[in-house]
């Protein structure tokens, strides 16, 4: 081979290399969702084994957090681009700064709850010490208690079901799908409404679970965003209609992330979470963020001092 | 309809049948009887024969729990002697795990700035991988220890506790990644002004733990379960059991019989006791008994199959012997007192050829003593009578009415 040739096809490879880079940067998503594997986050553990994201030209990566560190903080230092959270949380992220972009909203009801550890209505357990999750999440149990002049003492731990055994705590958050289930595990406690505080039978039915991303990362390609919201969104409605084999493919999540759970507990909770997917008057899964819901958890976050500034619905969407 | 002819007409065939039916029935309720009492004395020899290992598998729990406990102590002591220098802290746990083979990890963890020059996060963390042992100062915002199980517990409780079995996960190095399933003994460090400064936590594995307990097993298919405060499987044979299930796992789908839901609660409750319920579907004992240092439960099941399999071998042997020894004995029986009667077939033949008026068949000379001796006896001198007469009538009629 001539040099000149060889040179030329030196160049010209040497100048498509950061074509290359750019476009495998552009298509891949490292999603981080908000908590450790399980049947939560079903629906995106479906699309990305079924292809979905394959089909819509997206390289995705699912990296789970650990209990210590949360989703938000990955993204803040850019290590996720995708992430979930609960409604309470984004809003919290907002006010302090970070500008979110809510790209799906899967979670149409409330799951957030207290469960009482010493048998007794959580209401009556004035000044009590209770356990919230150090990720957060939990800011309308604090605004509602606060709300109801309960004056809880609110422990921020990664393992609120360590502490609710130990009797280290009076109460804990929860939520219905996961850890109320972990501690009706614990046989501790029984299937009795006088224990749990569930915040949506009391006028607290505030939204949850959505996909985010930060503004700045949306704004640099939006349609990748779309297409990610696309191709979950089709995810959750396949793990709808297909719930055993959604579980087999929740379970090989879990036993690759050497997570401590079973299939009993999975069961119950993709149960849970695809009745919350569910609009309460419609009864189908809608994927909308509502205004009414929003500005509640405004409402009850500003007069718990949770947030500083009132935000509007707005302000999360695309 | 043979047999029920077959038995009408057969004196000895109904006086064996009788004899049998009655001795089956006495054999039938002595056998009862001793059956009963030999299953109580075998169940409760069983019974007791668990709970001696159970005793003893809780003293052994105990002993490896307590070693754990002696362990912090005496490094609560070190650490106390040597507060000033963060760098001790580094060499105490490192030579603690290189030294006590029980132990998998220790941290000597710090409240926050404890130690200023360090920052806000001070832990020495030492870990025996197996081939190994590795120390580092494990803290950071990657690995916030200040919310996790391990440090949260002490400092809320004030005092030693043992935790729930946990992953303890982290970012970052491949070294420091750590998916053994552990159970840790955590202790307060209380500083000389009396306020908690940090937490000493000593992890040891879940599956050493596992392997030791059910290495004892009475029966060859029974097995030790241990529960935690929490329900949930810190021992079992089954590894999806450990750690991934609660003992009430099932009965969030409703499947825990109250037979089970009651033993799960009075574990929990650290009641000691003996329960005879079904366990993965077979009748079983499950003796059970508190480790009260940890709050734990340890059990051990044992089937019922394994328990009275030897003694129901010797009950089916012992009934089969019986039935056959029946059969035998009716067999016996019969024969025999066939044979002694069967004279008094030959005599009721003779009786009806007398009664057809032959008078001169000979009667059988039996030389018997017995009540067919003396019956056959009274024939021969019927006979002769019965000749005697006939002889006299005879010669009175001819004298009467000459030809």
């Amino acid at each position: 081979m001539n040099q000149k040739r060889l040179a030329a096809i030196i160049l010209a490879l040497a100048l498509s290399l950061p074509l290359c880079a750019q476009s495998k940067g552009e298509n891949t998503i490292v999603f981080t969702p908000q908590w450790t594997a399980q049947a939560q986050f079903a629906g995106y553990y479906a699309a990305l084994e079924l292809g979905f994201y394959k089909e819509e030209g997206l390289e995705v990566v699912i990296e789970h957090p650990n209990a210590s560190r949360s989703a938000i903080d990955r993204m803040r230092k850019n290590q996720s681009q995708v992430t979930t959270l609960p409604l309470s949380q984004a809003i919290f992220a907002l006010d302090r700064g970070v500008k979110l972009v809510n790209l799906l909203q899967t979670s149409m009801n409330g799951s957030l709850m207290i469960v009482s550890r010493r048998g007794v209505n959580p209401l009556k357990q004035k000044g009590a010490r209770v356990a919230s999750f150090r990720a957060g999440y939990d800011q309308l149990a604090r605004a509602v208690a606060n709300e109801l002049g309960l004056e809880y003492e609110w422990l921020e731990t990664a393992s609120l079901l360590n502490l609710f055994i130990a009797g280290a705590v009076d109460a804990s958050v929860a939520m219905s799908f996961n850890e109320y289930y972990q501690f009706l595990q614990t046989g501790l406690i029984e299937r009795n409404e006088d224990i749990v505080y569930r915040l949506s039978d009391h006028g607290y039915n505030i939204q949850e679970d959505g996909l985010y991303m930060t503004r700045e990362e949306y704004d640099k390609n939006p349609e990748r965003a779309r297409k990610f919201a696309r191709a979950s969104q089709k995810g959750w409605e396949w793990v709808a209609y297909h719930q055993e084999e959604a579980l087999e493919i929740v379970m090989k999540q879990i036993h690759r992330n050497h997570e401590a759970t079973n299939p009993t507990l999975q069961r119950l909770m993709l149960e849970e979470v695809l009745d919350l997917m569910e609009g309460y008057e419609s009864g189908e899964r809608e994927y909308v963020l509502r205004g009414e819901m929003v500005n509640q958890a405004v409402a009850l976050m500003l007069k718990a001092g949770i947030i500083r500034t009132e935000h509007t619905i707005k302000e999360l969407l695309p | 309809m043979r047999i029920g002819q077959r038995l009408r007409s057969s004196l000895s065939a109904r006086i064996s049948l009788w004899t049998v039916l009655f001795a089956a029935v006495v054999f039938i309720i002595s056998i009862s009887v001793v059956a009963f009492r030999s299953r109580n004395a075998v169940r409760e020899e069983a019974i007791k024969g668990a709970n001696r290992v159970l005793e003893n598998t809780v003293l052994r729990t105990n002993y490896i729990l307590e070693d754990v406990e002696d362990i912090a102590n005496n490094l609560e002591w070190l650490i106390l002697k040597d507060l000033d220098n963060p760098d001790a802290m580094m060499e105490y746990s490192h030579s603690i795990v290189q030294n006590n083979t029980i132990l998998n990890g220790c941290s000597i963890s710090f409240e926050p700035y404890f130690y200023p020059q360090k920052g806000n996060y001070f832990s020495a963390y030492s870990n025996n991988n197996g081939r190994y042992v590795y120390t580092m100062q494990e803290g950071s915002d990657n690995y916030q220890y200040f919310y996790l199980n391990w440090y949260m517990l002490p400092k809320l409780l004030m005092q030693p506790c043992w935790t729930e079995p946990y992953t303890d996960q982290e970012e970052g190095d491949e070294a420091t990644m750590n998916l053994e399933m552990n159970v840790s003994y955590c202790k307060p460090i209380i500083g000389n002004d009396g306020n908690f400064i940090g937490v000493i936590s000593l992890d040891i594995s879940l599956k050493w733990l596992s392997e030791t307990i059910s290495a004892v097993k009475p029966y060859p298919n029974a097995y030790a379960f241990l529960l935690g405060r929490g329900g949930s499987y810190l021992v079992h044979p089954d590894p999806q059991k450990l750690f991934y299930e609660s003992f009430f796992t099932p009965g969030l789908v409703d499947a825990l019989t109250p037979e089970q839901k009651q033993l799960g609660k009075d574990m929990l409750d650290w009641k000691e006791g003996i329960r005879r319920l079904e366990v993965d579907g077979e009748p079983s004992f499950v003796i059970f008994r508190p480790i009260l240092t940890t709050g734990w439960s340890l059990a051990i099941v044992c089937p019922e199959s394994d328990i009275f399999g030897g003694f129901r071998r010797f009950r089916n042997t012992l009934l089969l012997s019986l039935i056959l020894g029946l059969i035998l004995m009716f067999l016996v029986m019969y024969f025999i007192i066939h044979r002694q009667i069967r004279p008094l077939s030959r005599l009721a033949s003779h009786a009806e050829t007398m009664a057809s008026g032959n008078l001169d068949v000979e009667l059988p000379h039996m030389g018997r003593t017995d009540e067919v001796g003396v019956l056959n006896r009274a024939f021969r001198y019927m006979q002769v009578s019965l000749r005697k007469y006939i002889d006299e009538l005879t010669r009175t009629c001819i004298l009467q009415w000459p030809m």
